[in-house]
C-alpha cells in the first residue's frame, strides 16, 4: 500500500462529490492509501491571487505546512487548487510536493496497476481528453514538458483500453471561476469546446477538475454530450460498484452513452 | 523549448513595484508581438488586450488600466504567461493591476467579478472552507443582483449538487490572524 496525503479542496466536499468518492474509491482498489489532511482550507483559488498577493501565497501554504508532518506527497485533485498549492511550494522551503490526482494515476506503476485489475475495458467508449490550464501551465511550475498537447490523460484512459480521438481543444479555458459572475463568457468557451468534442467524433469529455467538469456539464447547447471525471471512468473500467449513484450528480446523464458503449 | 523566467515572485513586495518590473513580472520586456492577446480566450471580450495592458504599464498608464473590465475577465488560464517569447508573466501583471485596483479601490466599469472574489474571500474567512451555496448568497448580497442562472441554480439544488447544509467550518481563528496579517503588510 502506497500513501499519500490528500488535499480534496472545497469542490470535492461540495458541488463535485462524485469526483471525491470516485478518486478514493479507484485509488483504494488500486492499493493507493489517501489519507485526508487533517485541518484542511480553502487554497485560495482565484479570488487571492486576483486580490491580495500575500494571502494568494499564504493561504495554500498553510496546508503546504500541516502536510509536512503527514508524508512526502500531498496530492490534490482539482486543477486550481494544485496550481495554488505549486505556487506555495515554489515559494517555500517545505520538503513536500505537490501532485495532481493524475500524475499519480499516470505513473508508469500505477498504469500497470490499472491494466493488470482491468474488468471491463472501455473498449467501446470514444473519448477526448481534457486538461484544461492549470494542470499543465504555466510549465515552469508544472513541470510539464507536453503542456501543449499533454498526454498523462491519454494515456491513462488507453491503458484502460478507451478509444482516445485527437483533438485540439485539450487545454484551451472553460472559463473556470467566473461561472458565478460571468455565465456568458463561460458559456461561449465552454459550449464551444462541447461542439469542438463532438465534432472530433467523442462520446464524452473527460476531465480531471471539478470547475472544468462543473462548466462544461452545465453550459453547454444541444443534445447532451456528457462530461466525466477520469476516476469515474476508472471506476467503471475496474468493475467497482456504487456509480449508478454519480451519474444521477451531472447535469448529462452518462449512463445511456456508457450502456451503449457496453461499459455499464 | 526553453523556458526562460525568473524565480518566485515574493508575497512582500507591493503591487505598483510588481507591476514595475521586479521579480520575473518585467513588462518591459515586450516588444508588442500581441501573443498574448492571439491566444487569449477572453481577448474579444476584453476593452484593452492584453498586450495592450503590458503597453500602458509599461507607459505608466496604468491608471487607465486599473479602470478596465477587462482585468476582471482574465482567467488566469496562464497562456499568455506560457507563451510569451520574452518570458513577460503577463497573467501575473494582469493579477497585480486586479491586486492594485481592488485595494485602491478603483471602481470597474462592471463589478461583478470583483464582487464574486470579495465574497468568495469572506467566505473563506468566515468558514475556512467554501460552501457554494452560502458563497452564492453573499455574492448576490454584494453584488446586489440575483445570480443570473437562477434556474440552473434551482436545478443543481434539486439534484443535491449545491447543498443547502452547511458544512462544518474549519480552522477560522488561524485564518482569522492570517487575514489580518495579510491586510497589515
Amino acid at each position: 500500500m502506497t500513501a499519500f496525503s490528500y488535499y480534496p479542496g472545497c469542490s470535492l466536499h461540495g458541488m463535485s462529490r462524485e469526483y471525491d468518492a470516485s478518486t478514493r474509491a479507484v485509488y483504494g482498489a488500486l492499493g493507493i492509501d489517501l489519507r485526508e489532511l487533517t485541518g484542511w482550507t480553502c487554497c485560495g483559488a482565484s479570488a487571492a491571487h486576483s486580490l491580495d498577493p500575500a494571502l494568494a501565497v499564504a493561504l495554500a501554504a498553510r496546508n503546504l505546512e500541516r502536510a509536512e508532518a503527514e508524508g512526502a506527497y500531498l496530492v490534490a485533485p482539482c486543477a486550481a487548487c494544485y496550481h495554488r498549492l505549486k505556487v506555495a511550494e515554489r515559494g517555500s522551503s517545505s520538503r513536500v510536493t505537490v501532485l495532481h490526482a493524475l500524475d499519480v494515476a499516470s505513473s508508469p506503476e500505477t498504469l500497470g496497476r490499472l491494466r493488470e485489475s482491468l474488468q471491463r475495458p472501455l473498449n467501446g467508449l470514444k473519448v477526448v481528453c481534457y486538461y484544461g490550464c492549470l494542470l499543465v501551465r504555466p510549465p515552469e511550475l508544472t513541470g510539464r514538458a507536453d503542456y501543449e498537447d499533454p498526454q498523462s490523460m491519454d494515456q491513462v484512459m488507453s491503458a484502460v483500453g478507451a478509444q482516445v480521438r485527437p483533438w485540439s481543444f485539450k487545454t484551451d479555458c472553460c472559463g473556470a471561476g467566473l461561472a458565478v459572475a460571468r455565465p456568458d463568457v463561460v458559456r461561449r468557451l465552454s459550449s464551444r469546446l462541447v461542439e469542438m468534442a463532438r465534432e472530433a467524433g467523442a462520446d464524452c469529455i473527460v476531465t480531471a477538475c471539478p470547475l472544468c467538469q462543473t462548466n462544461l456539464d452545465t453550459r453547454q447547447d444541444g443534445a447532451g454530450l456528457p462530461v466525466m471525471y477520469f476516476t469515474e471512468l476508472l471506476a467503471c473500467a475496474l468493475g467497482l460498484e456504487g456509480t449508478e449513484s454519480w451519474w444521477r450528480r451531472h447535469m448529462v446523464n452518462p449512463a445511456p452513452v456508457l450502456a451503449k458503449a457496453g461499459v455499464l | 523549448m526553453t523556458v526562460n523566467r525568473a524565480g518566485p515572485r515574493s508575497a512582500s513586495v507591493s503591487p505598483a513595484d510588481r507591476i514595475r518590473g521586479v521579480e520575473g513580472l518585467d513588462p518591459e520586456l515586450c516588444f508588442s508581438c500581441h501573443k498574448c492577446s492571439s491566444g487569449c480566450p477572453v481577448a474579444d471580450d476584453m476593452e484593452l488586450a492584453p498586450h495592450q495592458l503590458v503597453r500602458l504599464v509599461t507607459a505608466n498608464l496604468e491608471e487607465e488600466a486599473l479602470r478596465s473590465s477587462g482585468i476582471w475577465l482574465c482567467t488566469s488560464c496562464q497562456t499568455c504567461t506560457t507563451r510569451c517569447p520574452n518570458g513577460v508573466d503577463v497573467a501575473g501583471v494582469i493579477d497585480a493591476l486586479k491586486q492594485r485596483a481592488a485595494a485602491s479601490g478603483v471602481k470597474p466599469r462592471d463589478g461583478r467579478v470583483l464582487a464574486f472574489y470579495r465574497a468568495f474571500l469572506n467566505e473563506v474567512r468566515a468558514r475556512g472552507r467554501v460552501h457554494e451555496m452560502a458563497l452564492i448568497a453573499r455574492y448576490s448580497l454584494g453584488a446586489r443582483r440575483l445570480p443570473t442562472d437562477i434556474r440552473l441554480g434551482a436545478r443543481m439544488v434539486r439534484m443535491g449538487k449545491i447543498s443547502l447544509a452547511r458544512p462544518k467550518k474549519a480552522a477560522t481563528g488561524e485564518l482569522r490572524h492570517l487575514f489580518e496579517r495579510a491586510k497589515g503588510k
